[in-house]
């Protein structure tokens, strides 16, 4: 399988006040396309920021991120939108819909950015949304849906642009352990059978053992646990 | 482009929904609402009163097109003395009358008719003294001429204009103390080159006002008849009357394309009071646009309460691909669109205001007076009080019997458009600052 995500050397400090936060440390990653992989570490220890980079969300002191062979870290703002919109899919502790629309029109919207034709966004977007267990939930908005239902839009959303990388924060963070356990085989099913690499960050080590490889970031470094 | 505006339609029609946003929203589209409608009455009415200061003019005084007979267009340059004193005259009956016939062939011209006028002392019993601009009209114009007709209100006496009787203003005969049926003695002189003042005595037939005691001042009226007895070489001036009052600059152009230069319209007649007027207006029209601003910087803080309630959903949309020029554009939207949600009961209500301006000015007249009759009543079963006035808005010598209002589509289009510019720039900072915002930052878990 071909090479889809490569991390080199990758440096991260944050500074407040007078301090200064070594978070990464020239971190290193390779990722096949299809491959899912789990990141654990303690909190704070700079998951969600290597995962944000990873995303083009942030910027690195130093390093590389290539994304099919285009070093991300050098796009501009147009070019790295784009290659958000075609390549990446995001899925975050929080669902953060758009609470003016409703499940279809939310899965929809990755969709039109690049092509508005609503129709085939429709089409598409039903099918997730039945795929993900919520063919009877199409129409209602985030408010009148519970955490789980939510979330798995959300999963949908990501989906939807079929990119061939997923980067999931936490997706379970705020779901009770049975919700959890489905959101993330559903997580984990879809990505097989379509194919997406999944990086997913989390606390639990059961869903870590979902994944085809465990890492743990410590002291600002990747390390794979066996 | 479409996915900014889908979105951007989607907040406002939500925008009930979040208590925040939908009160500062609602104090947007209500001021601005507020501030068109303000517009819109503030320049109809002040158009409806040039309109009707102007009418009052064109139908009585300078008319909607005039030929001045006494303008020496044509004095030859080369000649006898005698030809060229001839042509220094100024125009006759029967070469005006000429002219006449060939204008009133325009079917474009409703009502011609030739006159004269100069400069006349007005006395009556050696007492008193006034000044007006002694007109000869044909006997006839009250009965073929409406305009001038409604214009000229009568007060006492006839229209008749016949041999030996004159036409003043109730202004002129409270200045002479004069009424109907007394004889006044008229001095004039006919023009510059001679010195010789000439003495009428005339009987007053008929009292009459416009209304707008400038012009009413001005004016006297005596029968062709009469003129033809006093005046000697007084040259005739043409009046025209058009269907449309309003194509009167575009006629004369025309006909002075074909050397007819002596012709004015009406706008020419009253330039300097007209640009009074409308310099007026604009100042009026100014000041409320003023307030239709201070009305659009509610837009600013709206939108900037928007962009803060709604950023992790703009961190959202970044990461699914949208760049910062698209979330910039997509508040661009937002404030459009609370735009166009005033202006639209804006112009409505304002519209609506203006054609009944008439109907709710005597409502609330009546209104008043009623309450001020009941108030009366009441007061009168405890103790004696004074009748009450009957409130009225506009007193019997006002020149108008109504407002007029009038607003063309042009000046509806002006402030709807300034209102638009004035949006989209107060959306635009707070739209840019959300253009600016890093999706790391608000989708960071919290
Ligand atoms: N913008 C910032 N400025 C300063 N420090 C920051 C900033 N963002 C993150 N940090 C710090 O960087 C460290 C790593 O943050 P990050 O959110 O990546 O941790 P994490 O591993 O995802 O933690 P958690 O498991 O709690 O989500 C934290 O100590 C945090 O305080
Ligand atoms: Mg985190």
């Amino acid at each position: 399988m071909s090479e889809l995500l490569r991390v080199e050397n990758i440096y991260k400090t944050f500074s407040s006040g007078e301090e200064t936060l070594n978070i990464l440390n020239g971190v290193q990653l390779s990722l096949k396309a299809g491959e899912t992989i789990s990141v654990t570490g303690e909190s704070g220890s700079g998951k969600s920021t290597l995962l944000h980079i990873m995303g083009g969300l942030d910027t690195t002191d130093s390093g590389s991120v290539n994304i099919d062979g285009v070093d991300i870290t050098k796009l501009d703002e147009t070019s790295l939108s784009e290659l958000r919109n075609k390549k990446i899919g995001f899925i975050f502790q929080s669902h953060y819909l758009l609470e003016e629309f409703d499940a279809v029109e939310n899965v929809m919207l990755p969709f039109l950015m690049n092509n508005y034709n609503k129709n085939e966004a429709r089409k598409k977007a039903v099918e997730l949304l039945v795929k993900v267990g919520l063919g009877e939930r199409l129409h209602h908005h985030p408010s009148k849906m519970s955490g789980g239902e939510r979330q798995r839009v959300a999963i949908a959303r990501a989906f939807m642009n079929e990119p061939p990388l997923i980067l999931a924060d936490e997706p379970t963070g705020n779901l009770d352990n049975k919700n959890a356990e489905r959101v993330v085989e559903l997580l984990f099913d879809l990505s097989r059978e379509r194919g997406h690499a999944l990086v997913i960050v989390t606390h639990s080590p059961t869903i870590a053992a979902m994944s085809d490889l465990r890492y743990v970031l410590r002291g600002g470094l990747l390390v794979q646990e066996d | 482009m479409r996915l900014e505006n889908f979105i951007a339609r989607r907040y406002i029609r939500y925008s009930g929904e979040n208590r925040e946003i939908s009160s500062s929203a609602a104090t947007v589209v209500i001021s601005i609402a507020v501030g068109i409608i303000f517009y819109i009455c503030a320049v109809s009415i002040m158009n409806g009163y040039i309109y009707g200061v102007m009418q009052l003019s064109f139908e009585v005084k300078s008319f909607h097109v005039q030929y001045d007979g006494s303008r020496q267009e044509n004095v030859p340059l080369t000649g006898s003395i005698e030809k060229r004193r001839e042509a220094m005259k100024g125009k006759g009956y029967t070469e005006m009358e000429e002219i006449r016939l060939h204008l009133a062939a325009d079917k474009e011209v409703k009502y011609s008719a030739l006159y004269r006028e100069t400069n006349a002392v007005l006395q009556y019993s050696g007492k008193s003294t006034a000044v007006a601009f002694l007109r000869e009209l044909p006997e006839d114009i009250f009965k073929n001429d409406d305009g001038f007709d409604k214009a000229v209100r009568l007060h006492k006496g006839n229209k008749n204009l016949a041999f030996g009787e004159i036409m003043i203003s109730s202004k002129t005969a409270q200045k002479l103390k004069i009424d109907v049926g007394d004889k006044l003695f008229v001095s004039f002189m006919e023009n510059d080159n001679t010195t010789s003042v000439r003495i009428r005595k005339l009987t007053v037939s008929g009292i009459f006002s416009c209304g707008l005691s400038e012009l009413d001042e001005q004016l006297a009226f005596i029968g062709r008849e009469t003129g033809r007895r006093m005046f000697r070489e007084l040259p005739y001036s043409l009046m025209l009357k058009l269907h449309h009052y309003d194509k009167a600059a575009q006629f004369c152009s025309a006909y002075q394309a074909d050397g007819f230069m002596a012709l004015t319209n009406w706008e020419e007649e009253n330039y300097n009071e007209l640009s009074a007027l409308r310099f007026q207006r604009n100042i009026i029209a100014m000041i409320v646009i003023l307030v239709l601003f201070v009305a659009v910087l509610n837009l600013l803080s709206t939108i900037h309460i928007t962009v803060f309630e709604k950023k992790r959903e703009i961190g959202i949309l970044r990461s699914t691909g949208f760049v910062p020029a698209q979330i910039t554009s997509l508040f661009l939207y937002l404030g459009l669109y609370l735009a166009i949600l005033g202006i639209i009961p804006g112009v409505t209500v304002g519209l609506l205001l203006c054609y009944n301006l008439n109907g709710i000015i005597a409502g609330a007249g009546k209104i008043l007076s009623a309450v001020n009759m009941m108030i009366y009543n009441i007061g009168n079963l405890f103790f004696e009080s004074p009748k009450p006035v009957t409130i009225e808005f506009f007193s019997s010598d006002f020149y108008l019997d109504k407002l007029y209002t009038s607003i063309s589509i042009t000046e509806i289009l002006f402030i709807t458009g300034l209102t638009l510019l004035f949006s989209v720039s107060a959306a635009l900072f707070p739209a840019l600052k959300a253009g600016y915002i890093k999706p790391n930052e608000v989708l960071k878990n919290e």
